[in-house]
């Protein structure tokens, strides 16, 4: 299903500038994983006044979606590794303008193993059908700085 | 006679349970009510893709679900989750040792360029 996205919906997705596809190919440039990538906003205008401190801005994030790796290839690190550009980017961003977190959202109980073992955390704990995790471009920044 | 509980899809196979965030989970049912014209055009592209109606639908939604909530411009959170977040974004950063942990694993490949 992740590969028919990619022949039908790549066209589409860049006319309407809401997103960017990365991709890894092979030596043959054969695209064995690939990934969207696109700004978005964490709106917590829910939150009580007092914790948001009045009418909080959306929240600038990284939104990473549709993560996927050709099973030919899955015990590479290939993911791992096109995560960790992503999140490497997140920190660049963030230092030349404001990107406070990368978001990705677990469409699978496997999808959500994964990205835990990434160290993303749920973005509302309480509530088991909200499949969306994050990690803090803070935590990210001094996690890379750590182990460089 | 209708089947027991839990064997309606015997007949019908699940095609769609090759894809990974289906094949774990129970099946369930959803109804959806469909005029003629839109039916048949369903029915047209299901068999064009060779695969049933139910099937055929599944994918085409979920692909069209996944396309939607990697692109959106807006994550709204309730009040608890908009609460722990900013909680969460108050705090000093710290070190993530399952990130630290993941990313210092060997990769079992080059890059090219």
């Amino acid at each position: 299903m992740l590969d028919e996205w990619l022949r039908r919906y790549a066209g589409q997705n860049r006319r309407r500038d809401t997103a960017a596809t990365w991709v890894i190919a092979d030596a043959n440039d054969v695209v064995v994983a690939y990934a969207s990538v696109a700004m978005t906003g964490i709106d917590r205008s829910a939150a009580p006044q007092a914790l948001a401190k009045g009418a909080p801005d959306p929240v600038p994030a990284l939104l990473l979606g549709r993560l996927a790796v050709d099973h030919r290839y899955a015990t590479l690190g290939i993911g791992t590794a096109l995560a960790a550009h992503a999140l490497a980017t997140a920190v660049e961003l963030n230092e030349k303008a404001a990107c406070r977190a990368v978001v990705v959202t677990a469409l699978s109980d496997r999808a959500r193993t994964w990205w835990e073992r990434l160290g993303f955390h749920p973005l509302a704990p309480d509530e088991p059908e909200q499949l969306d995790l994050y990690l803090l471009t803070s935590e990210i920044d001094a996690t890379l700085r750590r182990i460089r | 006679m209708n089947p027991p509980l839990g064997w309606e899809c015997l007949d019908n196979p699940p095609l769609y349970c090759q894809c990974q965030y289906m094949s774990t989970t129970k099946e369930q049912r959803l109804q959806i009510r469909v005029g003629p014209a839109d039916k048949a055009l369903l029915e047209r592209a299901a068999a064009a893709s060779h695969l049933n109606v139910s099937a055929f639908v599944v994918q085409a939604a979920a692909a069209k679900a996944e396309e939607i909530l990697a692109e959106r411009s807006s994550i709204r959170l309730s009040s608890d989750a908009a609460a722990a977040f900013s909680e969460a974004l108050e705090r000093p950063a710290e070190v993530n040792d399952r990130l630290a942990l993941a990313l210092r694993r060997k990769r079992k490949f080059s890059w090219l360029d």
